[in-house]
């Protein structure tokens, strides 16, 4: 009893402390970027070259600059850059420069009559492309011709600071090649592939037959396998280097602790291995890691691979919308941030549709194949698999310790932001995926509990998952999704194997002997709101028939004692009675 | 030596001379009748040799030369745990009449025949399987088998496992691993083979080769019922308790591919109109076959058994989800408690379960439980079963019997009149 109300008192000490470290996220630095305008300079060649701006890791030049004025956007409009251009932005600078060039007179067109041609160059930085509804825009007098990239999906075109409507601009790609487009109603040019605006565009506009204006626009993002790459993964290559040492100190310190307990428990053989070939058995296990792998690189590099990013659809997983190349938009921005959440309704509505859509279709499937932070913890788990180092195993207290600190972590990522606080700084997803795309994030204490996630992930297969907020949220449709886990309780033996497996901890998996009747028995519905589809339990399973995943009442994986089998038994040596030693 | 000392040991002598006789005797007569048994097929007679070998040859189980025996006395105790020691597991749960004579006079009345032919096995000091054996594991799984390890300690190192008595929690599996890790240390001052990962996952390879046939001859039955005499069966699963592991795989795999040749050719071991039978409840060992022969004589067809000593002895596979020595070692401790059909664990509605299952997978038309005297637990549970089995209008006895001859003509009455309850009660 004293016990009880002791751990209830440190339960709630932790808590208390979760909860503020959360919102002093950003203050409690893992790792920190120099302000990013700190670390950029500008400067400007006359080479000949059009006029354009290109980086060179934070070094922007901007080329064929004479007779230019160079504009910087701040926080209280567009300011003029002086002559020494660098370290001499305004203080509250936000990330964007554009360059006017005015006052030359050529005939572009071919038709012998001069024009006014305005040129001008435009460049967001990296991290001001973020995931503000709102991009950079200037919307000055001063610059006659704009383009405002939004959501890395349209391009709003400003001539005098108003939206250009149903007129055609030509777009030059940066290999010369030209394409027409015509804005629709609120000026928006859609359909450029992505990787084409990352190498650069020219916008030209005319609005009237003696004016010609043109605009390149450079956002900073061509930065992977480069040296800022690499720069850009230090947070995260430190994150591992930190794991490391923790895993090894672990393993270290439980020999000592064992050492004294004269007990072979705890015996970690490293590197031993088992020299006879195991069969390869095709399965449930291999397709997830296919879709595992595939998402995460298509959450990683996607709209680099493809060209397009479909910001509309926000799949709920902690795939970090920080990371701009990311093929989809994530849900965990809106949940964590419902005090902007009534930005626009649009943004609203695309939200919850695909929230509704991913929970009631996929549901914690999701979790189970998509989520990259799921995908890291299975790669640390693979890798204790392959270095046979002891693992934690969880009972039934502990997991109901995690549940308590799972209620506590949903708490702190529904209501953080209305106390002012931010969930990202704590995110470890942040430290993760914007890292591997090539985007420089400071991280708060994010980084932390990334450490945090690789070394219980390690000893405890997705941990993380137990305690997942979002998760939980996704979990809680389980009842209407069209995944489910059916059992056979006459054909269960009751193993416990499926316990075993379980990442997630779901006992009920194999204790459940009746469903909703007295006689439903044989197709009893045992999904959990934790049950993540991994197919461990059905993979483990021994008994024909027992453990099935469905979808939409279909088997697509059933548990098949001769497949259970083949994944331990060797191949049968060729040599008789010669198998002992 | 004195006279009286010289009279006493060559009395003993003599005593142990005719028993040698008497329960080679008995175990020749019960070869034989299996092996008449028509449609036998040519790979069990290796299972046969090894059972001669044991117990009318009188010779120590069949191993490589210098492995150790460990004698275990129930599936409670993973065998791959001593496999992985480098010894080598014997189940040693008696089924020899004469052996259950000398017991009677050493235990109690009221106490099981098995226990007590395993008793008199140990006093009686003759049978080489019993005296090899180098240590004693017995798992606590009822009042009797917690006596039977008392005497056991007196004659050899002997190892307790303490059985829980529940399984839905995750406090009493973690003792039983805690048991096993207890147990593996007494093997390694054995052996000398200390714990290790690579031990543990070799010895589990191996066994599950065995598993892996075993499952194959389940699916080949499952597919054909008919395909093999259930007493052929069980003597090939009482043969597996005194063969090293990976010896059992070779033979178990020249009978399924020669069943799977028998399968093709549609050559099936009974006619199809014969009444499938059940057999359940409490094991059945070598040279006890008087159930499963009376079976087969009267004209029933054993399809299945869900004893301790047949498909039970090596059904449950360990599902190792965590590939470290923890991980191996919580797999066994799950594997060898929590599926177990056993009665000592308090609830068992899994058992009735198990036994729905095996009746759909082998088209059973009866079911007779099987209970030696004595043995409360399994008595316990006939009720229980009874009903449930009465819901699926299955007919079920209670046989009960004593490791005797006496009541094999009473038997063969009751199992008559079920299987005639069967061919034609239902008309």
């Amino acid at each position: 009893m004293k016990n009880k109300t002791v751990g209830r008192i440190l339960f709630a000490v932790f808590a208390v402390a979760l909860c503020a470290a959360a919102y002093f996220a950003a203050d409690l630095a893992f790792f920190q970027y120099d302000d990013p305008l700190e670390r950029a300079t500008l400067s400007v060649v006359n080479d000949g070259e059009a006029l354009s701006f290109t980086y060179d890791n934070d070094a922007i030049t901007l080329h064929g600059g004479d007779n230019t004025t160079v504009y910087a956007l701040t926080m209280g409009g567009t300011a003029v850059v002086e002559d020494t251009y660098s370290e001499s932005f305004p203080s509250d600078f936000s990330g964007s420069f554009a360059a006017v060039q005015t006052g030359i007179r050529e005939d572009t067109d071919g038709d012998g009559v001069k024009e006014d041609i305005t040129r001008i160059a435009k460049t967001d930085m990296e991290y001001t492309q973020g995931y503000d509804a709102t991009a950079n825009a200037f919307l000055s007098e001063d610059i006659p011709l704009e383009v405002v990239y939004k959501d890395r999906e349209k391009f709003t075109v400003y001539y005098l600071a108003k939206p250009v409507k149903n007129a055609e601009i030509t777009v030059t790609l940066a290999d010369g090649s030209e394409q027409v487009f015509t804005t629709d109603e609120s000026g928006d040019i859609t359909g450029l592939n992505l990787n084409d605006v990352r190498n650069g565009l020219t916008f030209t506009y005319r609005p009237n037959p003696l004016t010609t204006l043109s605009i390149h626009y450079q956002v900073e993002a061509d930065t992977i396998f480069t040296v800022r790459w690499l720069s850009a993964m230090l947070p995260f290559g430190i994150i591992i280097l930190i794991s490391a040492v923790c895993i090894t100190l672990d393993v270290f310190l439980r020999k000592l602790l064992y050492k004294n307990e004269k007990l072979p428990i705890g015996k970690t053989g490293i590197m031993a291995r088992d020299k006879r070939r195991k069969r390869f058995v095709f399965g449930f296990e291999t397709v997830r890691w296919i879709i595992m792998i595939l998402s995460f690189a298509l959450l990683i590099f996607g709209s680099r691979l493809t060209g397009t990013v479909f910001s509309s659809v926000q799949l709920p997983i902690f795939a970090c919308p920080y990371n701009l190349d990311q093929l989809t938009s994530s849900g965990c921005y809106m949940l964590s941030h419902l005090d902007v959440l009534v930005s626009s309704w649009k943004e609203i509505l695309a939200f919850f549709g695909t929230f509704l859509v991913c929970a009631v279709l996929l549901g914690r499937v999701l979790c189970g194949f998509v989520c990259p932070l799921g995908f890291i913890q299975d790669v640390a788990h693979e890798a204790r698999q392959a270095l046979h180092i002891e693992g934690i195993s969880l009972n039934e207290r502990l997991y109901a310790v995690l549940r308590m600190v799972k209620w506590v972590m949903l708490i702190i990522f529904l209501g953080i932001g209305f106390v002012g606080g931010n969930f990202c700084d704590f995110c470890p997803a942040m430290a993760l995926s914007p890292a591997l795309a090539g985007f420089k994030l400071s991280l708060g204490l994010g980084g932390f509990v990334m450490v945090i996630v690789l070394v219980s992930g390690f000893f405890k297969r997705r941990c993380f998952c137990n305690i997942c907020p979002l998760g939980f949220i996704l979990g809680l449709t389980h009842k209407i999704s069209l995944f489910k886990l059916k059992k056979d309780a006459v054909a269960c033996t009751e193993c416990g194997a499926c316990y075993e497996a379980c990442p997630m901890g779901i006992k009920s998996v194999f204790t459940v002997r009746e469903g909703k009747g007295k006689y439903d028995i044989q197709c009893i519905d045992v999904t959990t709101s934790d049950c993540i589809m991994c197919g461990e339990c059905v993979r483990c399973c021994p008994e024909n028939n027992a453990l099935a995943i469905t979808f939409c009442g279909k088997k697509i994986y059933t548990a098949d004692r001769m497949k259970f089998m083949k994944q331990y038994a060797p191949r049968p040596c060729k040599k008789k009675g010669k198998d002992h030693e | 030596m004195n006279d009286y000392d010289m009279r006493k040991s060559s009395a003993e002598e003599r005593r142990k001379q005719r028993f040698i006789n008497k329960s080679a005797a008995v175990s020749v007569k019960y070869l034989r009748k299996i092996d008449d048994l028509p449609h036998k097929p040519e790979a069990l007679e290796p299972f046969m040799n090894i059972l001669r070998h044991i117990f009318v040859d009188m010779q120590g189980a069949v191993k490589p030369e210098n492995t150790p025996s460990v004698g275990t006395y129930c599936v409670m105790v993973p065998p791959e745990l001593i496999y992985a020691a480098g010894a080598m597991p014997v189940k040693l749960c008696g089924g020899s009449y004469t052996a259950f004579n000398i017991g009677d006079d050493i235990a109690p009345r009221d106490v099981c025949p098995l226990v007590k032919a395993v008793m008199g096995f140990e006093s009686i000091d003759v049978m080489p399987v019993y005296q090899e054996c180098e240590m004693m594991a017995v798992p606590i799984t009822c009042d009797c088998k917690k006596k039977l390890a008392g005497y056991l300690g007196q004659h050899h190192p002997t190892v307790t496992l303490h059985v829980p008595s529940r399984r839905d929690r995750d406090a009493d599996m973690e003792q039983y691993v805690r048991e096993l890790y207890l147990f593996s240390q007494k093997l390694t001052d054995l052996t000398g083979v200390p714990l290790s990962y690579e031990r543990l996952s070799y010895a589990c390879g191996m066994t599950a080769a065995a598993q892996y046939e075993l499952s194959r001859f389940i699916e080949l039955r499952r597919k054909a019922p008919l395909v093999i005499k259930g007493t052929h069966y069980m003597a090939v699963m009482n043969a597996m308790s005194y063969t090293h592991i990976s010896i059992w795989t070779e033979y178990m795999r020249a009978l399924n591919d020669e069943l799977e040749q028998k399968i093709k050719r549609g050559e099936m071991a009974s006619k199809e109109n014969r009444p499938r039978i059940l057999i359940t409840g409490s094991p059945i060992v070598f040279p006890n076959f008087k159930l499963p022969l009376l079976i087969e004589e009267m004209g029933g067809v054993l399809v299945g058994d869900e004893t301790c000593m047949g498909e039970r002895g090596a059904y449950d596979p360990p599902a190792i989800a965590d590939r470290s020595v923890d991980g191996i070692m919580r797999a066994l401790a799950n594997k060898s408690t929590r599926p177990c059909t056993c009665p000592t664990f308090t609830d068992n509605k899994r058992r009735v379960y198990r036994i729905m299952q095996m009746l759909k997978n082998y088209k059973v038309q009866g079911v007779i439980y099987h209970v030696l005297r004595g043995c409360l637990v399994y008595d316990y549970e006939y009720r229980v079963l009874e009903e449930e089995l009465g819901k699926l209008n299955i007919p079920v006895i209670r046989v009960e019997s004593e490791y005797n001859e006496e009541d094999v003509e009473q038997l063969r009455i009751r199992v008559e009149a079920f299987i005639e309850l069967i061919k034609y009660g239902k008309g």
